[in-house]
């Protein structure tokens, strides 16, 4: 299969005041083309910078790439001048933001802004970048987009904003998008409509899709392979129904055991203990050691490998997965 | 009975012009009624915007209700004026969705939690508020603290420990745990029902995570558009939604199941505004089971079985 994204080691670190604060710190992923590629984990562990290092859109400074290889389609993008990265977004590339009402402008049309983007990346002229942006509209279910198009971001509510920004995302037809929490500010029948909408889009243009949010369900009807981050690292990855039928990394297992619909009515709900570390000041050995119910004295020395240990499925801890693959791939 | 709320009605006027003269209404609650039993947890779902916030705020009269009363341990409280009101404010106590926005960033912990026990004296309120921050899991030892060095779980915790803090009797959760990761979310689930249990608590939990609710609450009311739609017991409304609306509701979540995964079902369209609701059912323009008597007159609430009441014209 052919490979779309390949993230190899990436590190992308902050330095701030108070110190270096490691948000990505060495993590390997790949997405084939046609494949949703989900990415999970709380909130600070490293999924948005992962997908804006992706797009080269980290704020700078403070932040910096320091590390690790990525490629799209074959391109390794991190050496590229800005120039020429300016023609990977739009091209091979494109992201849903997270947050609709703050990612949108709020003093241009909805039209403008749609179409900015075609014309940005294309050279398509005027009113074909206008048919363009409207029949975009209407595929993802703006009634009227006709008039839509002349309206402004306020005019719209938020399910709406946040189809226009899927409607800019996809016009370009990228052969990856990086959806960040496409769906978080949205209701669930909202959320419906978005995610069969982007299921349906790639059916149709084979873009490979990473999916990032803390949605376990979302996470369940959407993606081919599943990656949990844990303070900056991946700490397990593998298909999707493996995750979630035999998980193996103590956290991973933590998230599923504290969702409500897991546990009976009447029961107290599982909570992993502590709090998430801070990205400044990770502790030794493995990351999640202080928060782990089966953490030996190895755990707290030594940081584990994220090792094979069945087809396609890797985990990093010392007591589930031994620290050696178990798998020859 | 511990609180009854009766054909509850809250319309906010849009005033348009130089005049500001009103031009019509935003009928955020139109006709509510439902009631909640001593200890127990009511859940009340709906999407954003079909009024589950604005019936809490009524309830803690942050909001005067245009109309409908709201009755608390049999004492009518809806046409009470303020100063009558203090007395209840003490038994009704709310929790906020936003644990960023409700907490004072210039406030210590101590004058938070602390704001409503002024009358207690100094040394005593400190030891009070010392106890309160110990029952929601924190330390005593954070009350000079300011908020922006708690984390959201630990602030949503401070919430609780402030609404706590007067005893009340009665609780209104808005969203209390949805701006919350899955794991912090777990402890304040976890923090409010045993609180519940420990201090007799009846709650009002407005959610609209489902899962949510399915765990907490014993009975659930739907909303949608300023109209309740369907009540029922938890485990009958879970097992047999019977509106076509709850059933659209459910069959959106996904499930957490990847090997059994289903096509997602969108409902198609948009929820009427609240400015100028259809006459008939609320939901009849997107209803898959839409028939021609759905649009004319009032939907009426019917019982279905002991614990089940809907309003739609196909259990009629």
């Amino acid at each position: 299969m052919e490979e779309i994204l390949k993230i190899e080691n990436l590190k992308t670190y902050f330095f701030t005041g108070e110190g270096v604060g490691k948000a990505v710190d060495g993590v390997s992923v790949a997405i084939e083309k046609n494949k949703i590629l989900g990415l999970v984990g709380e909130s600070g562990c490293g999924k948005s910078v992962t997908a804006l290092s992706i797009m080269r859109l980290i704020p700078s400074p403070p932040g910096r790439i320091v590390g690790g290889k990525i490629t799209l389609s074959g391109t390794e993008i991190l050496s590229l001048p800005e120039i020429e990265m300016r023609d990977i977004r739009g091209k091979l590339a494109s992201m849903i933001f997270q947050e609709p009402m703050t990612s949108l402008n709020p003093v241009f049309t909805i039209g403008t802004q749609v179409m900015e983007a075609v014309r940005t990346h294309t050279e398509i002229g005027q009113s074909k970048a206008r048919e363009i942006a409207m029949e975009y509209l209407a595929k993802v279910g703006i009634p009227a987009p006709r008039e839509r198009m002349s309206q402004y971001p306020y005019q719209l509510s938020g399910g709406m904003k946040q189809r226009v920004m899927i409607a800019m995302a996809l016009c370009l037809k990228t052969a990856l998008l990086n959806a960040d929490e496409p769906t978080t500010a949205l209701d669930v029948t909202i959320q419906a409509g978005i995610l069969r909408l982007i299921k349906d889009l790639q059916a149709e243009s084979g873009m490979a899709v990473l999916l990032i949010t803390h949605d376990l369900g979302v996470v369940a009807e959407m993606a081919d392979e599943v990656a949990v981050m844990y303070a900056a690292k991946v700490v397990e990855s593998g298909p999707c129904e493996t995750i979630f039928s035999s998980f193996c990394h103590p956290y991973t297992e933590g998230l599923f055991k504290s969702l409500p619909g897991r546990t009976e009515r009447g029961h107290k709900l599982y909570t992993i203990a502590g709090l998430v570390p801070s990205a400044l000041r990770f502790p030794p050995g493995c990351r999640f050691h202080p928060r782990c119910p089966l953490a030996i004295e190895k755990c707290r020395i030594d940081e584990p490998p994220l090792v094979r240990i069945a087809a396609g499925h890797r985990c990093a801890c010392w007591v589930r997965a031994g620290g050696i693959d178990r798998y020859d791939a | 009975m511990m609180l009854e709320v009766k054909d509850l009605k809250m319309y906010f006027p849009v005033r348009r012009g130089l005049l500001r003269r009103t031009a019509g209404y935003v009928k955020a609650i139109d006709g509510i009624t439902f009631s909640i039993d001593r200890g127990e947890t009511l859940g009340l779902v709906g999407e954003s915007g079909c009024g589950k916030t604005t019936v809490g705020k009524c309830i803690v009269r942050l909001l005067r209700p245009t109309a409908g009363r709201i009755t608390f341990e049999d004492n009518e409280i809806s046409g009470l004026s303020q100063m009558e009101f203090k007395e209840y404010r003490k038994r009704i106590q709310i929790v906020f969705q936003d644990p960023f926005g409700s907490l004072n960033p210039r406030m210590t912990v101590s004058d938070i939690v602390g704001e409503g026990l002024t009358i207690m004296g100094e040394r005593l309120r400190e030891k009070r508020v010392g106890e309160l921050l110990e029952t929601v899991g924190l330390s005593e030892s954070d009350a000079s603290r300011y908020p922006h060095e708690f984390s959201g779980g630990q602030r949503q915790r401070i919430g609780i420990a402030r609404a706590l803090a007067v005893g009340p009797s009665f609780l209104v959760c808005d969203e209390p745990v949805s701006a919350l990761d899955v794991s912090i979310q777990a402890q304040i689930i976890n923090l409010l029902e045993e609180l519940q249990s420990r201090l007799s608590l009846s709650l009002l939990f407005i959610a609209h995570d489902l899962s949510v609710v399915r765990h907490i609450a014993n009975r659930v009311v739907v909303m949608y558009v300023g109209k309740v739609m369907e009540e029922a017991s938890t485990e009958e409304l879970f097992a047999s939604p019977l509106h076509p609306y709850t059933q659209a509701l459910f069959s959106s979540i996904p499930s957490l199941d990847c090997a059994k995964r289903r096509e997602l079902n969108p409902i198609p369209g948009e929820p009427p505004s609240p400015t100028d609701p259809p006459p008939g059912c609320r939901f009849a323009s997107r209803c898959p089971k839409v028939t021609a008597t759905c649009r004319e007159g009032d939907i009426e609430f019917v019982e279905v079985s002991k614990n089940h009441r809907v309003r739609c014209v196909l259990y009629y």
